[in-house]
């Protein structure tokens, strides 16, 4: 037997997991009248980092703004990660800068390297700029763009998959026979256009939507298909050869008209006045206070049409005595 | 995606109005108008990015008048269902019943 090796009795029967449990019961509970707050609540409080945190790199510049590397070529030999990319240059006094200075910071490791090695401290991996989507110095290969461009495709994709899915299922709406098959074709296209809702950064309607449109206004209608009896009816109501042509034509010249009219938007238009309003005050402050500021009284109006809505539809819909 | 949304919507409205124009049974037709008045949103929703917020404020008290126009309409079918006991808008034909 090796040296130094102690041999513990363990009992291996007769023990009762009941004593651990319980002292696992108890750390919780002593955790539960005295709570520790381990949690960091991120987007709102940060980490301190210490004065030494190497973050992404940052470009020192003179007071004229020119940046204050000259091109020595130090630190793509001293990286060990090859991210940095330097093409140097002349100028017209014969002072070296860098043409071309990119850093991939995907693949770059934060070992500072670059900063130690630099002759004129010209680069920095420093506190500043640590947030990864903080602009890099040359921002040839950084995380930025390739984020943007993967959210655009991907929010490309989703919106033709849901804009396909809503007119498949409006035109199969259209030529059911039976209504309760409408109705839910048309539950399937508003919910379609809800996710363009979330698409559009409307999340607020998007939920309304769901709720109203998609929630109570379609039960209602298949409360009623349902309250009538229609469900089985399959009596052909859609109408007859002359109505087909005259209603698809009709439809395609207000769809040609409608788009005519799209087309003279333009393809980059003004500013984004929505990004900022939804950083701001998040989705539901921004349309809560114009309409409950700018627009209450007709918010207050709605609430009357409802009311006069609701009793007017239980008095139509009343058996007659 | 302005523009695809602004052609998106186009497409379901004409479909919504095609849908109108084809059936006959006023609860589809009914259908179809919400279909319609969805696609307004849509637009409306698409255009607050850029022309201001009152897009979507002004799409909520749109579905508010779907809402009441629902109830009332659905219960106007209802009773005149009653009388023909049919929803087929060529009943329809009269302003009483």
């Amino acid at each position: 037997m090796a040296i130094g090796v102690v041999i513990v009795e363990r009992p291996e029967q007769g023990v009762s997991y009941l004593r651990a449990t319980l002292k696992g019961m108890a750390l919780t509970f002593k955790h539960l009248v005295r709570p520790l707050t381990v949690s960091q609540q991120y987007p709102e409080e940060k980490w301190e980092l210490a004065p030494r945190w190497r973050g992404t790199h940052r470009m020192a510049v003179h007071e004229d703004g020119r940046a204050k590397c000259v091109a020595c070529g130090l630190c793509p030999t001293i990286c060990p990660a090859n991210c940095i990319k330097l093409v140097p240059a002349e100028d017209e006094n014969g002072e070296r800068y860098a043409a071309v200075y990119e850093i991939d910071e995907f693949r770059c490791i934060f070992c500072g390297y670059c900063q130690e090695v630099c002759p004129v401290e010209a680069i920095h991996v420093g506190v500043r700029a640590r947030s990864p989507l903080h602009s890099v110095v040359g921002s040839g290969g950084s995380r930025v763009g390739v984020k943007a461009r993967f959210a655009m495709d991907l929010s490309q994709i989703v919106f033709y998959l849901f804009a396909g899915v809503a007119v498949a299922s409006g035109v199969l709406m259209v030529t059911r026979k039976n209504p309760v098959y409408a109705a839910l074709y048309l539950v399937l296209a508003l919910f379609s256009v809800a996710g363009l809702f979330v698409l559009l950064d409307a999340h607020f309607v998007a939920a309304l939507q769901v709720l109203i449109y998609a929630g109570a206004i379609l039960v209602l209608f298949l409360f009623v298909i349902m309250l009538l009896n229609l469900g089985h009816t399959l009596e052909p109501d859609i109408r007859g050869r002359f109505w087909w042509p005259f209603a698809g034509g009709l439809g395609l010249v207000l769809l040609a008209e409608l788009v005519a009219v799209t087309r003279g938007a333009p393809e980059q238009p003004d500013e984004d006045l929505l990004t900022p309003l939804l950083q701001a005050k998040g989705a539901v402050a921004t349309v809560a206070e114009p309409l409950f500021q700018n627009y209450v009284v007709a918010l207050e109006v709605t609430g009357i049409l409802l009311l006069v809505a609701m009793v007017g539809a239980v008095v139509i819909a009343k058996r007659k005595a | 995606m302005l523009i695809q949304s602004l052609v998106l919507s186009a497409v379901l409205f004409a479909i919504g109005v095609a849908g109108v124009l084809l059936r006959r049974n006023a609860i589809v037709m009914f259908m179809c108008i919400e279909l319609m008045l969805n696609a307004v949103n849509l637009f409306l929703v698409a255009v607050s990015r850029y022309a201001g917020i009152e897009g979507q404020i002004f799409v909520m008290f749109v579905m508010t008048v779907a809402a009441a126009e629902a109830a009332v309409g659905l219960a106007i079918i209802i009773s005149i269902f009653r009388h023909y006991e049919s929803v087929d808008v060529r009943n329809f034909r009269l302003l009483r019943w």
